[in-house]
C-alpha cells in the first residue's frame, strides 16, 4: 500500500509539473519514475517494489481493452484517409520494428536490448503486454518507449515539414506511430484534427506491431 | 452503479480477449480484448455500456505503467555500457519511423 501510494503521489507531482510547463522532456510519466528510482534506490528494494504496486499494474490490461472505445470514439475521423492512414501507420510500425534492433545490433548492444528496442514506439499500455511475447522484458522496454515518446516529440513536426508533411492530419498519425501518447500530445497542438489521427494511430500501430512481430522478427534472428 | 455495470463490461472483454489469446495465440489477452471491444461497439453496441469505466481507465492509464518504469533500476548497468547504441538505435530509429510514417500524408 505504502509503494502504491507514493507512486500515486509521485505521479499526481509530475502531472501538475507538466500541466505548468508541457513539455516533451517533462512528461509525467518519465518525472515520476525518475523520482521513484531515487525513492527505491536499490536493487534489492525493486522487489518489494513491484510486489507493492502490483495492483496498479494489473490495471493496465482493462486500460488496453479500453483503447477499444478510444478507438471506436475516434475512427471517423480517419474515415476520408483510411487507406493512406493504415499505410502509414504499416509502414511506420514495420520499419520501427526491423530497423531499431537492427541498428543497435551494428552498434554492438546485446540482445535484450536489440529485442526491448524493437518495441520503442508501441504505446507502453500494449508494449508491457507484447514484449514479454518476443522475449523482451517490459521493465527495459518501457524506458526505452518514453525516450522514444520524448524525441519523436521534440524532432517530429520539424522533421516532417521537411520532409514535405504539412497537413496536421498527417503529421499526427506519423507522430502517434512514432511516438505514441508523447507524440500524440505534440500533435495535439497542430489542431483537434492531429489530436485525434495520433491518437489512432497509437492505438492502430500497438496492434500492427503485435500482428507484425510474429512474421518480421524471427527473419532478423529475434523470433 | 454506471461505473460498476461499464467496468464488469470491460472485464467480459478482457476475459473474451484472453480466452482468444488461449486459443489463437499471437496478440496478448489485452490486445485481443481491444480488438473486441472495437469491432463490439462498431456493431451497435451503446457506448454507455463500457463509456464511465473506459474513460475512467484511459485517463489514469499513464499511471498503471509508471511501476514498470522503475523496474529500468535492475537494467542501469547494461544501459550505461551501451548508452551510446541505445541514443543511436533510438534517435535513428524514431527518425526512420516517422519517415516512413510520414511519406504516405506528402503534400
Amino acid at each position: 500500500m505504502g509503494w502504491t501510494l507514493l507512486t500515486l503521489a509521485a505521479y499526481l507531482t509530475a502531472r501538475a509539473v507538466y500541466r505548468r510547463w508541457p513539455r516533451p522532456w517533462t512528461n509525467p510519466v518519465a518525472l515520476a519514475v525518475a523520482v521513484l528510482l531515487v525513492a527505491v534506490g536499490r536493487t534489492d528494494a525493486l522487489a518489494d517494489y513491484q510486489a507493492g504496486t502490483r495492483v496498479l499494474v494489473w490495471l493496465l490490461k482493462p486500460a488496453v481493452v479500453a483503447l477499444g472505445y478510444a478507438l471506436h470514439r475516434e475512427v471517423r475521423t480517419v474515415a476520408r484517409h483510411a487507406g493512406r492512414f493504415l499505410a502509414g501507420v504499416g509502414l511506420g510500425s514495420a520499419t520501427s520494428l526491423v530497423a531499431t534492433p537492427l541498428l543497435a545490433r551494428a552498434l554492438g548492444a546485446p540482445e535484450a536490448l536489440q529485442r526491448a528496442l524493437a518495441f520503442k514506439s508501441v504505446t507502453s499500455g500494449i508494449a508491457v503486454d507484447l514484449a514479454p511475447l518476443h522475449g523482451a522484458d517490459p521493465a527495459l522496454t518501457v524506458p526505452l518507449v518514453i525516450l522514444t515518446g520524448i524525441l519523436g516529440a521534440a524532432l517530429g513536426v520539424p522533421v516532417l515539414r521537411a520532409l514535405g508533411v504539412r497537413r496536421p492530419f498527417f503529421l499526427g498519425a506519423a507522430l502517434g506511430t512514432a511516438s505514441h501518447g508523447i507524440g500524440t500530445a505534440r500533435a495535439a497542438e497542430e489542431g483537434p484534427e492531429a489530436l485525434a489521427a495520433g491518437g489512432l494511430a497509437m492505438a492502430v500501430s500497438g496492434l500492427i506491431t503485435g500482428l507484425l512481430a510474429p512474421l518480421l522478427l524471427p527473419p532478423i534472428g529475434l523470433g | 452503479m454506471r461505473l460498476v455495470l461499464s467496468a464488469a463490461a470491460i472485464g467480459g472483454f478482457w476475459l473474451l480477449g484472453e480466452g482468444l489469446a488461449r486459443v489463437l495465440g499471437l496478440l496478448p489477452g489485452s490486445l485481443w480484448g481491444m480488438v473486441l471491444l472495437f469491432l463490439a461497439l462498431r456493431l451497435g453496441l451503446p457506448e454507455g455500456w463500457v463509456a464511465p469505466a473506459a474513460g475512467l481507465l484511459l485517463r489514469w492509464m499513464a499511471l498503471f505503467f509508471v511501476p514498470v518504469g522503475v523496474g529500468v533500476l535492475a537494467y542501469g548497468p547494461v544501459l550505461i555500457a551501451h548508452a551510446g547504441a541505445v541514443a543511436a538505435a533510438v534517435g535513428l530509429g524514431t527518425l526512420l519511423t516517422l519517415a516512413a510514417a510520414g511519406l504516405v500524408g506528402r503534400g
